[in-house]
């Protein structure tokens, strides 16, 4: 079960529909606990108990933070304190111990060798539930969410555990807060013909993206990452324009699914994407490109780190001593850098994943560093930092750098990206056999062109986004002839040009499995 | 709420017609005549074009396959009707399956399987999800043949009975590729137990199944030969392994191959079929039907082959 499957659609969710609209309005958050119970489970099977486990140690605490009374305020906020680490470790450490018990084990062995010592830590296969690294997110949130008094602590067990594993959220986010989605999940209004319609266009936009492009690309992408590969010169611009490509559609348009499927329920979920290739710069890429992530990262990190009391201290000796610019370039190296290092080490225990996190650190550093040298050097030139140029060499850059990021990303190995780079400018940059290659790779002349008309359809779009944020809310106003229109070309361009069937592999959901 | 109630059944209504003309427009004579079934299951579209029990021999398997065996080829020379059933990476599950789909109309005295996708990893989908997936493209021909529209981009042309006619060079050093050895590569179970399904499909019909290897550096081995060889003698089948019979076919690995050795290029594929042909004629009685009814409509599609495969030959010289 994924949300490109026809058995979600046809069956998973007609029933999840049916089962929450024939309940009473106060027990309708039930119907939707027992479809997600049943989603992890389909997928998990009894791994739900880990999920269990972290919903059980988050309501603890939360509880008890909320029941620690003490008339001396140090005591209280200490004994708060204790009760707050305790649970954020602990279910921390239980997706710790899940996910990277056997890469560390790897690497301490590594290291071992390194110093000489023949030894092999060996363990047998660890089962990771679905959705680990979103829903432990979640919890951290909420316990520290209730630690700083921003929400009440939840008394239902039930309910929390719904927040935790509702299942249009379960494999690849968004991360949601608690504050902002209890009340939509719990008031239980009945699902309409608006609801379905608003939930139906999000979701056919999402299998738009998915099923035309991200699936039709991904024999191509993959062929590019097999082991051994020697492409050079022009084929590594390709192959990282076609996985940056590949990566967008598929997890933007996993989350549109996941969005209109929220939606039918009448649950509106956080944007998780804002035309992330319209970003001036890697900062504002990160503000648009897995934008719950981001914010977990800046609220539940950053900005603690931020406002500590030791940067506090740094800042002000830092100011006195160092100048205003080294203090703000320091202050932005600490606070970035457990950001960056957890980023990539969330995505799972794979070297290219947290050199991924390395990568935006300098890059972010960079950009905070480089930024009054940059002003300078358009002033010199006469140029509006804010004019059309610039912007568009700021927006050109950061495809380079987004680029780059993403064939990191989508590396199997470190050497392979090394290998990727260094490749690109040996030999000659471009050949006509290059091409003949291309196309033996499993992508033909009509899926490139297919691939280059609905990629130009999803940037119009994202245009119009940018213009109009409600554009999808839009539609179903529209007139009838021009509504039925969008309808009908994208249930047909979905049907005719999909990869789907005989000779097709889809993309896997590549977030569900961080 | 009426009106709401009538618009979605307007909407509804004319959604299930549009896709049920389309559907009606989709016939397999349809999808031959405009050239539309160049897709990996045109082959079953193809087939039901066929007149009923007018073919003698059938082959089936991977890529491998339709770049090989060309029945037009084999018409012309020695009048056998042949059609090859050859699907793009295809696991030998799916050759089962377009062998029980052909059976039903057709009663070949000859069923040749190429061997390559006996070292393919075949997990058959069983899932309630394939179930779904296959129950919507039987009743909806729209999703069946949905990538049609991919057929004039192909820039091959597979409606020869399921040969692809091509023209490209990719040269190859095969270097001494089949060299003997005593080692066997192993066949999965799983495959296996198919090749014995296939044989039992045949014996049913009073077909004879041969296994074949076709000429490919790339796919073949001489390990790969003792394997498929073991099998062929527990099933008491016949096996003809083209690799080792390059001192008759003369494949020109630096010209007669479009991949650098992994599929033959059309003039691979004439000096393959050639020996093909001779082997059917010394091991097994075939009709010449060239004097028959059915001798119209192949000469008819021999004519635009031959033109077709001349130009092919000829570009693949002047490369």
């Amino acid at each position: 079960m994924a949300y490109n499957t026809n058995t979600y659609f046809i069956i998973f969710l007609p029933i999840a529909m049916l089962l929450y609209q024939v309940l009473p309005k106060r027990y309708r958050w039930v119907g939707l606990l027992a479809s997600s119970v049943t989603f992890f489970m389909l997928i998990s099977q009894t791994l739900i108990y880990w999920a269990v486990i972290t919903t059980a140690v988050a309501y603890g605490a939360a509880i008890g933070i909320v029941s620690i009374h003490n008339s001396d305020k140090k005591i209280l906020k200490k004994k708060k304190k204790r009760v707050m680490l305790t649970a954020v470790v602990s279910v921390v450490g239980i997706l710790a111990v899940l996910k990277y018990t056997a890469f560390t084990l790897d690497i301490i062995s590594q290291v071992l060798t390194q110093l000489g010592h023949e030894t092999t830590f060996t363990m047998g296969e660890i089962l990771v539930p679905i959705g680990i690294s979103f829903y432990t997110l979640q919890a951290v949130g909420y316990i520290l969410d209730v630690y700083w008094k921003r929400i009440e602590a939840e008394r239902n067990f039930a309910k929390l555990f719904l927040f935790m594993i509702f299942f249009p959220t379960l494999m690849e986010g968004p991360i949601c807060r608690y504050s902002d989605t209890k009340d939509q999940l719990f008031e239980g209004n009945p699902i309409t013909a608006d609801s379905i319609v608003q939930g139906a266009i999000r979701i056919g936009w999402g299998l738009f993206k998915r099923m035309i492009i991200a699936d039709r690309l991904n024999p191509v992408v993959n062929n590019f990452y097999r082991v051994n590969t020697n492409f050079t010169g022009v084929m590594i611009v390709i192959c990282a324009l076609f996985t940056t490509v590949q990566l967008y559609m598929e997890f933007s348009g996993t989350i549109d699914i996941v969005i209109g499927s929220a939606r039918i329920f009448n649950v509106k979920l956080p944007e998780n994407f804002r035309q992330p290739f319209f970003a001036k710069s890697a900062a504002e890429f990160w503000r648009r490109w897995h934008i719950s992530l981001g914010v977990w990262f800046k609220n539940y990190i950053f900005y603690p780190v931020t406002t500590s009391k030791l940067m506090k201290k740094w800042n002000k000796y830092g100011r006195k001593h160092m100048g205003k610019y080294i203090t703000m370039v320091v202050t932005s190296a600490i606070a970035l850098f457990p950001v960056w290092m957890l980023n990539g080490l969330w995505h799972g225990p794979k070297i290219p994943y947290i050199m991924y996190g390395v990568y935006y650190f300098v890059i972010l550093l960079l950009e905070v560093a480089l930024e009054p040298l940059g002003e300078k050097f358009y002033k010199i030139v006469h140029l509006r930092t804010d004019g059309r140029i610039v912007t568009g060499i700021r927006i050109v850059r950061t495809w380079f750098i987004i680029l780059l990021g993403e064939m990191l990303f989508r590396a199997e190995t470190l050497e392979q990206f090394v290998r990727m780079c260094s490749n690109t400018f040996a030999g000659k940059f471009v050949e006509m056999g290059m091409f003949t290659e291309l196309f033996n790779m499993g992508i033909g002349r009509g899926d490139a062109l297919i691939i280059g008309i609905a990629s130009a359809i999803v940037f119009w779009m994202d245009y119009r986004l940018e213009k109009c944020p409600e554009t999808f809310e839009m539609i179903p106003s529209m007139t009838r002839p021009k509504r039925w229109a969008v309808y009908y070309l994208l249930i047909f361009a979905i049907i005719i040009f999909g990869a789907y069937g005989a000779g097709y592999e889809p993309a896997d959901l590549i977030y569900a499995g961080f | 709420m009426k009106k709401k109630l009538a618009n979605n059944i307007a909407f509804f209504t004319l959604l299930i017609t549009i896709i049920a003309v389309l559907g009606h427009i989709m016939t397999p004579k349809f999808m031959v005549k405009y050239n539309l079934a160049n897709t990996k299951n045109g082959v079953y579209t193809m087939l039901k074009v066929e007149d009923k029990n007018s073919l003698d021999m059938l082959v089936i398997g991977d890529s491998e396959s339709y770049t090989t065996v060309s029945p037009l080829q084999l018409w012309e020379k020695y009048g056998i009707t042949s059609f090859v059933a050859g699907q793009t990476a295809a696991k030998l599950s799916e050759s089962r399956d377009i062998l029980e789909v052909a059976l039903e109309t057709q009663s070949p005295k000859v069923v040749l399987l190429e061997t390559n996708s006996l070292f393919r990893a075949d997990k058959e989908d069983d899932s309630l999800q394939a179930q779904i997936a296959e129950t919507l493209s039987e009743y909806c021909p729209l999703i069946k043949n949905h990538d049609c529209w991919k057929s004039p981009f192909h820039g091959v042309h597979n409606n020869f009975k399921g040969y692809w006619i091509n023209s490209d060079v990719e040269p190859c050093n095969a270097g001494d590729y089949m060299a003997p050895t005593d080692q066997r590569e192993a066949i999965c179970e799983q495959n296996r137990q198919i090749v014995e399904e296939i044989n039992k499909m045949c014996q049913n019909k009073g077909a004879q199944l041969v296994l074949y290897s076709a000429p490919s550096p790339v796919n073949y081995n001489y390990a790969k030969h003792n394997g498929i060889s073991d099998l062929a003698e527990s099933l008491g089948i016949s096996y003809v392994d083209l690799n080792l019979e390059n001192d008759k076919m003369q494949i020109d690995w630096a010209t007669d191959t479009r991949d650098a050795g992994d599929h033959l290029n059309s003039a691979g594929g004439v000096k393959t079929t050639d020996f093909i042909g001779q082997y059917l004629q010394e091991h097994f009685q075939l009709k010449d039907h060239q004097n028959m009814k059915v001798a119209k409509s192949w000469n008819k599609l021999l004519k635009e082959y031959n033109a077709r495969s001349e130009k092919a030959i000829q570009r693949i010289k002047s490369i």
